[in-house]
């Protein structure tokens, strides 16, 4: 089954400083073994490549995110319908603070049901998808 | 796990049929084994990240779990102050 991967996961793999480096390692792993297919979206990468910018610089963060394509993470553009799902979830979840580029992920996945996702962020634990909004994800940690 | 059908001529059963008892397995162990030996052995996963573990360097220790957004507001705010420029004073003649 495809496995969707957030920031939060795919920081935590590239720098060997953050808390859930360690455990993401070992997903990596995992998933190499299960012969997973890794997928995201771009809002994804444009806020991981924002945050390892801040942190490494613009040619570490640049030729990072390249070295994840070319490990063959699976980069999805959102489609339309995801940003009227993303709005609609703020509505929807009134006392959550979701960010949108995690929004547009819950929407993704719904998308394409395909509910396994690589995450450190309790978002991704808290979300219900599904028609009928109480699927949890399958969150890998 | 996804269910499939295959039909086998009789000697191929048998001799499937010989390599479970042998192993002490069933007959879809074999089968999953003999595939995962002979197909997936020489196919390259679809995405392989680890060679990319701890590549961004030492870093300071972070926590981007919780602190995503702590995060990129500093980041933005940095930005912002790069890119400020310094207020000018008209000069008074």
């Amino acid at each position: 089954m495809p496995t969707f991967a957030d920031t939060s996961a795919l920081f935590a793999l590239l720098s060997p400083n953050d808390r859930h480096h360690g455990p993401a390692s070992e997903v990596a792993r995992q998933l190499v073994r299960e012969r997973e297919l890794i997928w995201t979206i771009d809002a994804v990468i444009v806020e991981l490549w924002r945050l390892l910018r801040s942190e490494f610089g613009r040619l570490q963060a640049d030729l990072l995110v390249r070295g994840l394509a070319s490990g063959g993470l699976d980069v999805q553009p959102s489609a339309r319908e995801d940003y009227a799902q993303a709005w609609q979830r703020a509505v929807d979840w009134p006392d959550q603070d979701f960010a949108l580029a995690d929004r547009l992920s819950f929407a993704a996945i719904e998308r394409v049901r395909s509910y396994r996702a690589w995450s450190y962020d309790a978002d991704f634990a808290v979300i219900r998808v599904g028609p009928a909004r109480n699927r949890a994800l399958d969150v890998l940690r | 796990m996804k269910s499939t059908q295959i039909y086998l001529t009789e000697a191929e059963h048998a001799a499937l049929q010989r390599a479970a008892v042998r192993s002490g397995v069933s007959m879809t162990a074999v089968i999953r084994d003999l595939i995962e030996k002979h197909l997936l052995a020489n196919e390259p996963p679809p995405t392989d990240l680890t060679p990319l573990i701890g590549a961004a360097g030492p870093g300071r220790p972070t926590d981007v779990a919780t602190e995503k957004q702590q995060m990129l507001d500093e980041a933005l705010y940095a930005d912002f102050r790069r890119h400020e420029r310094p207020f000018r004073v008209a000069e008074s003649k």
